[in-house]
């Protein structure tokens, strides 16, 4: 009996102590928060964050920029790459679609997402997370072609884990149509970013020039595909004001460190791995150009240096080397490739380079070659010849002492006949047309290390001529008209990725051609 | 360092071969008085006599056996203290003579499958014959005879159920200890470890990823194999189902040694001496040297340039130009990677005391382990210390607690996988002709790399070992504290309080001018882990009337974890090898804190009825911080039961003697990792122009609703003893299935994510478990044989995934290839391009003579074995017992992405086909297959005849990125480990009195001595992975396994 009540006792504690311990869920929700972050943010510090990673990072700029684009428009040859072979690596393609989505596409959704709530005081803030989108995307869908839009970097709030993909066509509509939106909602009555915004410190005037010069440059990409459109769009954009002078560039400055973050992607590529580690040399596409052309940009765009980095770069312009492009390791056996020049490490590639997302030297030849098809007013040359000296003087961004050209020198430059947009001499042999080939060249010159437009320029008129590397590669020695996607996306977003392919003519291939790449 | 080793080894040798040498001249010379015992055996039960049975004083060979009647006469020597009574059958029996002359005996029948108890959930000793499910122990001594650096590898072949593999990592690496299929898609798949009833942390910090890092092993690393009892492993959800959560997975349940009731201090002493040699390594190929294109280059930079790769000359001796400006005879280096390393030692010493008096208990163990690897500069030590004391503070109130405290030290582990500080993947790149000693020194005058190309990705493999160096330190704390309350015999209650606390110094440092980051990097991160249990337990165990048995238990239990982490990552040197914070330019300070609680009140309840049919139920309800507030209860029950059909229907066969059959349902519930569920930002620490800088931290989106995921298992067994014991089978069929997955699905990057959080999939694990244990021939007196042998067949299937998700990446590989799950499919498929193909299934070649890749990505194998299993012998003859364990893997595929590189840079043997002919211009490569000679829509396929030069057609090979011919069988036949003994016979350890020695034995020890099958050309198929990870089954860069010969002293005092 007595061991009984002892029992009926303890039983009573445990069941007790049982209640107390399962009722000892309250802290729950304090121990399952991450006392190292929170759950919301302000934007002033997911802007500048944001503008950082479009600029790029190692990662994604080497893999696209450099690997791919850079050395399919013949700026830089490689000396390992296969892409310089046109051999396709699925790890390329996915390291941009990754990085563009997750990296940029993102923050900037998510920027947009948490103005809205406010939208009235957040005018200007949206207008600037709205044209760094258009800005974004028309780079990813150069890339690629068709590629999601619409529901892209929203699975936080959709949760369509499969986002359907837009042709390319309706994202170019809708990036001429969120420019000029964006343009119409800065109010100087309202507050800006500010120092947050690293590019333009809250410079309204300087948005709206580069939203402008923007749609300027997304109405040329249609030149062949739709050149009603394209003229419409340009003449709008020339109107609403595009980019006056350089100081208007739209760049991001690199202080060069002390944090990857804070370097230059593509500076981080050259000097992280020294001399010998980059692979890259200047494709003599390139040099050959700086050279004929007497190009007072050749030794601040290159330099040769030996494989113990030491700076061997000759005095003479003639005895610059640029490499050829699609060497086979048969060809690179006996072959000495530091005899070639590489990008200026002084200057060009260097941890504080900045990084030029649209130039008012570009603008410039956008607005000539607007005018030589007699889209806007004014001379092609004209506008052409303050090209040449934005491209020339912009280069003190790099480094304000290496970096000078004279006026002497620029002008001397335009009367080359090869430049001169009066003379009938050209470089390239019999191109279809001589001015186009001259304003596009001096374009392509202009954006030396910028992949993305040297490349969908040379895609969209033909210009500057190259000559494919010897190489057969994946695409039968022709220069590939687009990357593939990403492997993964047969399997990840199955249905829309064969929806994309099955869009496209020719299928998933590097030799396909992207909408605004009609083939005249 | 090394010096010190040297000698001390030495030492050892020479103390061992002094022991030897008075083993073999002192046994003959004994002499000693004896006198006579005489007694009758008989069957405890029927009271027989019993025939034949041996009698044998206890540590010698003396010995006789019963006569017809069960009468025996034995003539013992007067220092003999205790005689052995064995007879097949029965319980061995050992009792004190105390100076009798007649001793009669009684014989107990006994069943191997009956035999002993095992330790069962929260360290609860339950009788083996009434549990309805398997539990499979493996005594201590099994372990420590030939230890490796961790437990879990130690286990391997072992257990039934049970696949175990290693790291590729050079010394101390983690293991990989599956139970019965992965059931998880993305979380955990390894079991829980528990030593005396508290779970212990088994995490694996900065696991090596594709792109590289390193492996600084797991909690098992460091934890004393020669203080172990016994390991009891619960394949089963039954017996899991009382510890939770974390035990979805199964259990092993480690159970320590304590001290005994002894009137003086009990003193063990053991040394372990193994010595290491890399056992498999690449097949190179020894034909053709440096350079490119068959010729080396003339000058010194394109010597250089050229300098990843064999693809130069034949090698003849002809005078060439080589990578360090020297310009020698060409000749083939075939042991320059032999030559890198070195044969690694491990030293294990352990020293236990232990004794108690009546109330109270001791034991005191003190190790220390010193493994130097065979890469150079490599090593890690364990310093630890064990003390267990137990006390009886009245008749009701007991105490027991523990104190181990485990200090290890890593040095230079090397990086691994695709870091080019990983020596191995050097290897693959450099040329034949190297010579291994012309690569050091490391730098040259001005601090820089000294290597034999300017590709920075394959650099000079000493780089990583010498200069990248890494050095980790671990103080951990494992300890508990008990008081149980015994109200009457058959009722108690205990409460514990546990814990497994360390801190984790890892330092790993890129040198300044590390080829492939020139400014240099420090990553400092110090790890504080908790892991707190407590429990509150009451058990009874009571009898009620004759024929029914009663056990109950009822707990609580609350787990508490922690882990924060402080780092700091350096870089940009500003004084060349200064390697310190203070030093580097730029400095990126980050600190984590990851937290987790769960409570649970359980409980479980058998009857037995008449000592042969059981029956158990349990049931758990966990709450979990991680899960959302709504869904955080869940509960799970189990129900098993046991019935010996022998004893219930009086069955007295002499064939079958023992019979039991045992059925359970059990279901697991699981939640998932803390912080899951909702989006965080933070700041990233660093700025530009006064911004501070943040972004969303959350890679994965949040669930909308999570709930707790379920494994559901059923099981069936049986357990069976034939001829008197001499034969004893365990059987069990098993299928379970895991639903409701907390799964981190991966999903299109272009929703801004690269993965969500969901619940899905299912995943089912079926198959059969056998355990055979055999005595092939009748024990005579001086020779004895027994052998088991395990086997466990597993069939997965990924039932379903994420609705409209045909794929979950488990892991991606460096290149070409993905390790993934897909419905309908097994898990751990290998994804890759394979050849394209004709309708004939003829591989196509383009005009050029490559091959062209798949359309599209293919399944081409999947990496689970089907089945495993282990043979272990042992004999006995006298005083040497030779132990010898067979470990077996069937079916599964490797991906070698080491091979595909080896071609590609000429130093494989595979890469030698087509070049003689390339070279004289007399032919090439062909592949074998066809070409297209018509056009894309109407094919006109012929015999490929392209000649192409094996340089080109190698590299056309990698970059389209062709893994289907480096897919590999993964199966392999290894002898494991294998143990000669020789035990000091009674007479020697007598005349050994005065330094009052008990027992000594020595051993010859070997592991890891011989592959009878392997199919992997360049590395162990047992131990190619450079992580533990669920991403299994592709190689890259893997260290070589080590073959380990050694020797084990064992003196007791």
């Amino acid at each position: 009996m007595r061991l009984l009540k002892k029992n009926i006792y303890i039983a009573a504690i445990l069941l007790s102590v049982m209640v107390v311990a399962s009722s000892c869920t309250k802290n729950f929700s304090e121990i399952n928060t991450n006392p190292t972050a929170v759950t919301s943010m302000n934007t002033k510090y997911l802007l500048p964050n944001t503008e950082l990673h479009i600029a790029g990072t190692r990662y994604e700029t080497w893999r696209m920029d450099l690997i791919y684009l850079d050395e399919w428009s013949q700026q830089l040859a490689g000396t390992g790459w296969g892409a310089d072979r046109y051999q396709y690596s699925d790890s390329y393609s996915s390291a941009y679609w990754n990085t563009a989505y997750d990296n940029y596409v993102k923050p900037l959704q998510n920027i947009i997402h948490i103005l809205r709530a406010d939208s009235a005081a957040n005018t200007n803030k949206l207008a600037v997370a709205k044209i760094w989108r258009a800005f974004v995307f028309q780079r990813i869908t150069d890339v690629w072609g068709d590629v999601p839009y619409t529901q892209a970097g929203k699975g936080l709030w959709t949760h369509d884990y499969k986002p359907t993909f837009n042709t390319q066509k309706s994202i170019y509509m809708s990036i001429i149509n969120q420019l000029e939106e964006a343009n119409k909602m800065f109010n100087p009555n309202q507050p800006t970013y500010g120092k947050a915004d690293l590019m333009f410190q809250g410079d309204i005037t300087k948005w709206k020039k580069f939203d402008n010069s923007l749609l300027m440059n997304a109405g040329l990409r249609l030149s062949k595909v739709d050149p009603t459109l394209a003229e419409k769009v340009v003449k709008k954009a020339y109107q609403n004001g595009v980019m006056t002078s350089n100081n208007d560039i739209a760049y991001i400055a690199h202080p060069g460190g002390p944090d990857g973050i804070n370097k230059s992607g593509i500076g981080q590529v050259f000097q992280d791995f020294g001399v010998t580690g980059h692979d890259f040399r200047c494709s003599n596409t390139l040099i050959n150009r700086l050279v004929k052309f007497h190009d007072p940009r050749l030794f601040i765009y290159s330099g040769v240096y030996t494989d113990k980095g030491q700076n061997v770069t000759p005095s003479k312009p003639d005895s610059m080397m640029g490499l050829r492009n699609g060497l086979t390791s048969a060809d690179l056996t006996n072959l000495n490739t530091y005899k070639y020049a590489q990008p200026n490490r002084d200057i060009m590639v260097t941890y504080s380079a900045p990084t030029i997302f649209v130039s008012y030297a570009e603008v410039c030849f956008d607005e000539a070659e607007a005018a030589h098809r007699g889209w806007i007013q004014g001379s092609a040359d004209t506008y052409y010849n303050n090209g040449i000296q934005a491209a020339m003087k912009q280069l003190t961004l790099y480094n304000s002492t290496k970096a000078v050209i004279s006026d002497n020198a620029i002008s001397s430059y335009e009367q080359d006949p090869y430049v001169d947009l009066n003379s009938t001499s050209t470089y390239d042999s019999n191109p279809k047309d001589p001015v186009l080939d001259k304003i596009i060249t001096q374009k392509w010159l202009a954006c030396f290390l910028n992949g993305y437009e040297a490349y969908d320029n040379w895609r969209r008129t033909g210009y500057p001529m190259l000559t494919p590397g010897a190489s057969q590669g994946q695409t039968n020695g022709q220069i590939p008209r687009r990357v593939r996607y990403p492997e993964e996306l047969q399997t990840l977003n199955q249905t829309n990725y064969q929806q994309a392919v099955s869009d496209l003519n020719g299928g998933d291939l590097m030799t396909s051609r992207v909408w605004w790449d009609v083939k005249k | 360092m090394n010096i010190k080793v040297t000698v001390f080894m030495k030492k050892k040798i020479k103390q061992f071969m002094m022991l030897l040498i008075l083993m073999v001249c002192i046994t003959p010379i004994l002499k000693a008085q004896e006198l006579s015992i005489k007694g009758k055996v008989t069957d405890s039960q029927s009271g027989d006599p019993l025939p034949g049975v041996n009698i044998v004083v206890k540590g010698t060979t003396i010995g006789t056996a019963t006569n017809a009647n069960g009468k025996y006469t034995l003539s013992v020597p007067q220092s003999a203290d205790s005689l052995v009574y064995s007879y097949i059958g029965y319980a061995r029996k050992v009792i004190a003579i105390n100076g009798r002359s007649v001793i009669n005996m009684k014989l107990q029948p006994a069943s191997i499958q009956s035999k002993g108890v095992v330790v069962t959930a929260f360290g609860i000793k339950r009788n083996s014959r009434n549990l309805g499910y398997s539990v499979q122990t493996v005594s201590g001594n099994k372990l420590s005879k030939v230890p490796s650096s961790n437990l879990g590898a130690d286990l391997e072949g072992k257990v039934a159920g049970v696949q175990i593999s290693t790291t590729s990592s050079g010394v101390a690496g983690a293991s990989r200890v599956v139970i019965r299929g992965n059931s998880s898609i993305s979380g955990n798949n390894q079991p829980l470890y528990v030593v005396d009833g508290v779970p212990i942390n088994d995490n694996t910090y900065n696991a090596a990823s594709q792109w590289g890092g390193y492996d600084f092993g797991d909690g098992l690393n460091g934890l004393n194999p020669q203080n172990i009892q016994s390991i009891s492993v619960l394949t089963g959800a039954s017996a899991t189902a009382l510890y939770g959560s974390s035990a979805a997975n199964g259990v092993v349940l480690i159970t320590t040694k304590k001290g005994r009731h002894n009137k003086r201090i009990g003193v063990t002493f053991n040394s372990n001496v193994q010595f290491n040699t890399p056992a498999i390594y690449p097949k190179f190929q020894n034909t053709y040297g440096h350079g490119s294109e068959g010729k080396v280059p003339t000058t010194l930079s394109n010597v250089i340039a050229n300098g990843a790769g064999s693809w130069g000359p034949k090698m003849q001796g002809q005078q060439v130009l080589f990578w360090n400006g020297k310009t020698r005879a060409m000749t083939p280096q075939p042991n320059n990677v032999k030559n890198f390393y070195r044969t690694g030692s491990d030293l294990n010493n352990n020293i236990a005391l232990s004794g108690g008096t009546k109330n109270s208990t001791y034991r005191l163990d003190i190790s220390q382990e010193n493994n130097q690897g065979i890469t150079p500069a490599t090593s890690f030590k364990v310093n630890n210390f064990n003390l267990r004391v137990t006390s009886k503070l009245s008749d009701h109130l007991s105490a027991d607690a523990k104190v181990n405290y485990i200090k290890t030290e890593g040095k230079n582990r090397p990086e691994l996988s695709d870091n080019p500080g990983n020596p191995a993947l050097d290897w693959s790149a450099m040329p034949r002709d190297i010579v291994t000693s012309n690569l050091l020194p490391v730098t040259d005058s001005q601090g820089k790399a000294r290597d034999f190309s300017n590709d920075i990705f394959r650099i000079n493999p000493y780089w990583g070992l010498y200069k990248n160096t890494e050095t980790d330190y671990k103080d951990r704390l494992i300890g508990y504290a008990k008081l149980t309350y015994n109200f009457t015999p058959w009722l108690s209650i205990f409460g514990r309080a546990g814990t497994d606390y360390y801190t984790f110094n890892i330092n790993q440092l890129q040198a300044t001018n590390t080829p492939y980051y020139l400014p240099g990097s420090l990553n400092k991160q110090d790890i504080v882990q908790r892991d707190n249990n407590y429990d509150l337990i009451l058990t009874a165990d009571h009898k009620l009337g004759a024929n029914f048995s009663n056990h109950l238990i009822l707990g609580l239990h609350r787990e508490n974890q922690s882990t924060t982490t402080m780092q700091w990552y350096a870089s940009n040197f500003a004084i060349p090898n200064f390697n310190d914070v203070s030093n580097a330019a730029t400095k990126a300070p980050s600190d984590s804190k990851i937290q987790k609680v769960i409570n649970s009140a359980f409980g479980s309840y058998q009857i037995g009825y008449k000592d042969f049919a059981f029956l158990e139920v349990t049931g758990r309800n966990d709450w979990s911080s991680t899960l959302p507030l709504k869904n955080d209860s869940y509960f799970y029950p189990s129900v098993s039961g046991s019935f010996i059909f022998t004893d219930a229907l009086h069955i007295k066969s002499k064939i079958l003697n023992f019979g039991k059959i045992r059925a359970s349902w059990a279901e697991v519930g699981n939640d998932t990792q803390p912080y899951m569920l909702g989006v965080q930002y933070a700041l990233n620490g660093s700025s530009q122009a006064g911004q501070l800088l943040g972004n969303m931290t959350t890679g994965t989106i949040p669930p909308t609703d999570l709930k707790p995921e379920r494994k559901k298992s059923i099981e069936f067994g049986a357990d069976l003893d034939f001829f008197q014991n001499r034969i004893g089978l365990k059987m069990t069929y098993y299928k379970n299935n895991t639903t409701n997955q907390i799964l981190q699905t991966s999903i299109d990057p272009s929703t801004g994510f690269g993965s969500a959080m969901v619940n899905a999939g299912n995943i089912q694990n079926k198959g059969f478990d056998a355990t055979l244990q055999l005595t092939p021939i009748i024990q005579t007196g001086n020779f004895n044989w027994d052998m088991t042998v395990n086997f466990n067949k597993n069939v997965n299937k990924v039932i379903s995934l994420y609705p409209g998700i045909t794929q979950y990446t488990i892991a991606p590989t460096r290149a070409f290839a993905t390790i993934v799950a897909r419905p309908g499919e097994t898990y751990g498929d290998i994804i890759g391009y394979g050849y394209k193909r004709d309708p004939q299934g003829q591989i196509i070649f383009d005009s050029q003579g490559y091959p062209e890749a798949s359309s599209k990505l293919e399944n081409l194998g999947h990496y689970p074995a089907s089945w495993t299993g282990g043979i272990t012998n042992d004999f006995s003859y006298k005083q040497f017992t030779l132990s010898a364990l067979i470990s077996i893997s069937q079916g599964g595929s490797i991906y070698s992405l080491t091979q595909d590189e080896m071609n590609l840079f000429g130093t494989s043997v595979q890469s030698l086909k087509g070049r003689a002919a390339w070279y004289k211009h007399s032919g090439g490569y062909v592949g074998n297959g066809v070409v297209n000679e018509g056009s894309a829509s109407n094919p006109k396929y012929v015999k490929n005849t392209k000649a192409t030069d094996p340089q080109q057609y190698w590299n056309a090979m990698f970059n389209r990125g062709i893994v289907e011919p480096f897919i590999y069988s993964a199966s392999y036949i290894k002898l494991q480990e294998v143990s000669l003994t020789y035990t000091l016979p009674h007479r020697f350890i007598s005349a050994l009195q005065p330094l009052s020695i008990s027992g000594a034995s020595i051993s010859l020890v070997g592991r890891n001595l011989l592959f009878l099958e392997n199919h992997l050309p360049n590395a162990d198929p047992s131990a190619y992975a450079y992580n533990n990870g669920n991403g299994q089954g592709f190689s890259y860069g893997a260290l070589p396994s080590t073959r380990t010969y050694g020797f084990d002293v064992n003196i007791k005092f």
